[in-house]
């Protein structure tokens, strides 16, 4: 998947894929101010938010603080002026409250209330209360027996016994015409005079006039308050039915909202804050709480509101930013890829130039007008390439004439070489000779030759001219014409080389050669032979073959009036004699490895092999040795065989399509030699079978056989040889003669019938031979 | 070798004359069609020799009339030529006159 993208991201064009860079770049960089806005912008935003919605909320705490000090400094002042007083002035104390009743109410609808409490006796049981209440502009004035005090007011045992401000918990005073929730402050007295606390001052405060005042707040603001008493109860509260029930702390333990806990702390202890709380039961959603102290009082004040108030500008911000760096981008894609292919089109002319240039034609063109940047520099440099190429390819084509000049020359020398090498192999009854030639890419001086000095002699010589190239293939022609004209019959080799070796002489210069000759007497096998500083030939006797001792002498056009001596050796029937030259042994591989007469020797020795495969075997095992090593000289080899036959033998190369000269062949010497009818029928079935055999299974590629007869012992034998594969009739099995047609196997009768047909089948091995010897009796 | 082969419906006759070698063999067996042959006749009158090779293709023309349902005959056929055909024991499986 990745790498399918990655192929087709870079087959896109140069402007497309500089678009592509600079956009994701201008991505990143919006991504980050995305990231960033919202990272930094948010405590600011927050901050201002918190200072909006802590205005209202200073608002409730100063409503509160001054309401809380009205009720406060009204008991106080009853509290200070009862101090003057006695428990007995009791009119003087409805005129205190009455006073003290009128710096509560604001305006005619509000109400007030306050009490003194008279204790007679020390454990607060029993005692008088002195009720005041204003209400609608009616003063109303009673007092009362009390005659358990904690049984009426339970909450009185919570009040300090010392000079001390204390506010109640929230109650419904059942004394206002509505039941309204009222909270009371108490201050305990003393009368002139006395020692101990005499009582208690209470001035009550009607909460629904304070949560009037806060409504009137709230309608302004982005949130709700609560209010909380010192033991934490809600006095106000959003929802209006947790108001003087709950406690924040249960709030806290029941919501598992520890913030609100620390809230309340705060607020103990005089500090102001804010928390969030992630789910409000009162918005369903995350809200803010800023919440502050009644100064000098345990009392605290909370702003509920919403986060989404909050964080909602901050969000309108971001997606306006984003949106117009969006936009933004595209305009800047658009201006970029303008741009871009402005610029690039000069690369694209470019191109097209290049491609002219690549396909030969340095007429086109080069674009002009180009800018003066890294294109233009681009532009200059193509002018430069194409000076350079045109300057470069004059030069190679020289090169190349020059250089075609020396291929000719190398290809006429190899063709004067191969013209000069014979290629038919004569076939006679006493001898065969193969040979073979590679020449190497750059030498032409190896040669081989084979010829008749008269009818009873064959002359082969091998020959490695030093030098290359045409030189050498000239004189090689000269040495192998020279060779030929003198070895004449009756000339002794060492006249034959020491002509050739002055002739060559006189002809100047610095080349020479080096070559081995042999004559071959048909009639005996004797074999003369003189070397001229060649490599001494290999020799295939009884056990197979061996280099041969033979004098080396000095080469031939090297110094003039030399006499070489000459050799000779009895060939023996099958003897083989193998010419090469050091193509062969001295051929090498990359490491630079010869290979060797070891490795020569041991190749020629490898068992079954027809003369001509001995040749091929060596040709082939070089070839490996030196593994894709250039061929550093011609590789040249020879081989004579002899084969003492006697006279009338027919030598025939082993093919089917020489059946009929075969079989004419052994018609007219079974004539000759008045063999009666019946049998030569039979000796000519016999032979059609042996020769089409021979030609088809003997050999890899070329060879001989041999066939010749004679009479001995009332018989007529015919006799056929051949260099091919081993192979002996006698051991095949006779084929099933019975059965229906469809039973009989289609071969293998041809050599049931030459069993059949004559009257002896012999086979014998030798020296790599086959020798099949046949006979009927007449 | 040389040969004429002559066709009449479902019958025919090849006259060879000469040597049926291992050169000519092949050529013998390619020169009929034996396609719905219900009859093959050579005539051997003409031919003094008959190889292996030869044997090989009337061996294998045996074969296809087998398989059509039809018959081979060899007629005409030299002593020294019926000799060869006796000793590879074609005279069990066909029909030689």
């Amino acid at each position: 998947m990745f790498t399918a993208v990655r192929n087709w991201y870079r087959r896109q064009p140069l402007t497309f894929k500089l678009s592509v860079s600079i956009s994701i770049c201008v991505f990143i960089g919006v991504v980050w101010l995305w990231i960033f806005l919202t990272e930094h912008s948010r405590p600011i935003i927050r901050s201002h938010m918190e200072g909006l919605a802590r205005r209202p909320l200073q608002d409730v705490v100063k409503n509160l603080e001054a309401t809380g000090w009205e009720t406060e400094s009204a008991a106080f002042t009853i509290k200070n002026t009862l101090k003057e007083l006695s428990s007995t002035d009791v009119e003087m104390m409805r005129h205190l409250l009455h006073s003290a009743m009128q710096t509560l109410i604001h305006d005619e609808s509000d109400a007030a209330h306050a009490w003194v409490y008279v204790f007679e006796n020390e454990d607060v049981t029993t005692g008088k209360m002195y009720s005041a209440t204003m209400n609608d502009g009616n003063f109303q004035f009673k007092s009362t027996k009390i005659t358990d005090f904690y049984k009426l007011y339970p909450w009185f045992k919570a009040v300090p016994k010392e000079e001390a401000v204390f506010w109640s918990e929230p109650y419904i005073a059942e004394s206002f015409d509505e039941k309204s929730p009222v909270i009371t402050c108490l201050i305990p007295f003393k009368f002139v005079g006395s020692e101990k606390f005499d009582g208690l001052v209470a001035v009550s405060m009607d909460l629904n006039v304070l949560r009037k005042d806060i409504a009137k707040i709230e309608k302004n603001s982005i949130g709700r308050f609560w209010v909380i008493s010192p033991q934490g109860r809600f006095i106000i509260h959003p929802d209006v039915n947790l108001q003087n029930i709950t406690t924040i702390q249960e709030i806290a333990e029941k919501n598992k909202l520890p913030q609100l806990m620390k809230a309340y702390e705060d607020i103990q202890n005089q500090r102001d804050g804010s928390i969030e709380i992630p789910v409000s039961t009162v918005y369903d959603s995350a809200v803010m709480v800023l919440y502050a102290p009644i100064p000098d009082s345990k009392w605290g004040v909370g702003f509920v509101c919403s986060k989404k108030q909050f964080v909602g500008p901050l969000r309108d911000l971001q997606v306006k930013i984003v949106s117009f760096m969006l936009l933004w981008l595209a305009g800047l894609l658009f201006i970029l890829h303008l741009i871009f292919r402005r610029s690039t089109k000069p690369l694209y002319d470019l191109s097209k130039v290049a491609i002219q240039y690549g396909e030969g034609n340095f007429e086109a063109t080069l674009p002009e007008n180009m800018p003066n940047d890294e294109i233009g520099a681009m532009n200059d440099a193509f002018h430069k390439m194409r000076d350079n190429l045109l300057q470069h390819i004059e030069l190679v084509k020289k090169a190349a004439g020059e250089k075609q000049r020396a291929k000719s020359e190398l290809e006429i020398a190899q063709k004067i070489q191969q013209s000069a090498l014979p290629v038919e192999f004569p076939f006679h009854e006493s001898f065969e000779v193969y040979a073979y030639m590679t020449a190497a890419k750059k030498v032409g001086g190896d040669f081989y030759d084979f010829f008749y000095t008269d009818d009873n002699h064959v002359a082969v010589v091998i020959a490695d001219v030093s030098g290359k190239g045409i030189p050498a293939a000239l004189y090689m022609m000269n040495a192998k014409a020279l060779i030929r004209s003198t070895a004449k019959s009756g000339v002794s080799l060492t006249e034959v080389f020491g002509k050739v070796n002055n002739e060559l002489c006189r002809g100047g210069g610095n080349l020479f050669v080096t070559a081995f000759m042999a004559v071959l007497d048909l009639r005996n096998g004797e074999l003369h032979y003189v070397n001229a500083g060649h490599n001494p030939p290999c020799y295939h006797g009884k056990d197979g073959y061996k280099m041969m001792e033979v004098k080396r002498n000095i080469v031939l056009g090297g110094i003039e009036n030399i006499v070489f001596s000459e050799e000779k050796l009895q060939m023996q029937e099958g003897d083989r004699m193998f010419l090469y030259t050091d193509g062969v042994n001295e051929a090498q591989n990359k490491a630079g490895e010869f290979y060797g007469n070891e490795r020569m020797l041991e190749m020629l020795n490898r068992p079954l092999q027809s003369p001509y495969d001995v040749l091929l075997t060596i040709r082939n095992d070089v070839a490996e040795f030196a593994a894709g090593a250039e061929q550093s000289d011609d590789l040249t080899m020879l081989e004579l065989v002899y084969c003492a036959l006697p006279k009338g033998a027919l030598t025939i190369k082993a093919e089917v399509r020489f059946i009929d000269k075969v079989l004419a062949y052994v018609e007219d010497d079974m004539a000759k030699n008045n063999i009666p009818a019946k049998q030569q029928s039979r000796i000519m079935v016999a032979t059609e079978e042996i020769f089409s055999n021979i030609a088809q299974y003997a050999y890899h590629s070329h060879g001989l056989v041999r066939i010749y007869s004679y009479i001995d012992d009332g018989s007529y034998h015919l006799c056929f040889t051949d260099n091919g594969v081993a192979y002996n009739p006698q051991e095949r099995k006779t084929p099933d003669l019975t059965g229906s047609a469809e039973q009989r196997d289609i071969g293998g009768l041809g050599i049931y019938l030459v069993k059949e047909m004559t009257d002896n089948v012999e086979y014998k091995r030798d020296k790599e031979r086959n020798i099949l010897d046949i006979s009927v009796k007449i | 070798m040389e040969y004429k082969v002559e066709k009449n419906g479902d019958k025919a006759i090849c006259t060879v004359m000469g040597r049926i070698d291992t050169n000519s063999a092949p050529e013998l067996l390619e020169a009929v069609d034996f396609t719905d042959l219900k009859e093959m006749v050579y005539d051997l009158s003409d031919v003094d020799y008959v190889f292996s090779a030869g044997l090989r293709v009337f061996l294998q023309a045996q074969k296809i009339m087998n398989a059509n349902g039809g018959k081979l005959k060899l007629i005409n056929v030299q002593p020294s030529v019926k000799e060869i055909f006796e000793i590879v024991g074609f005279t069990n499986i066909m029909d030689i006159e």
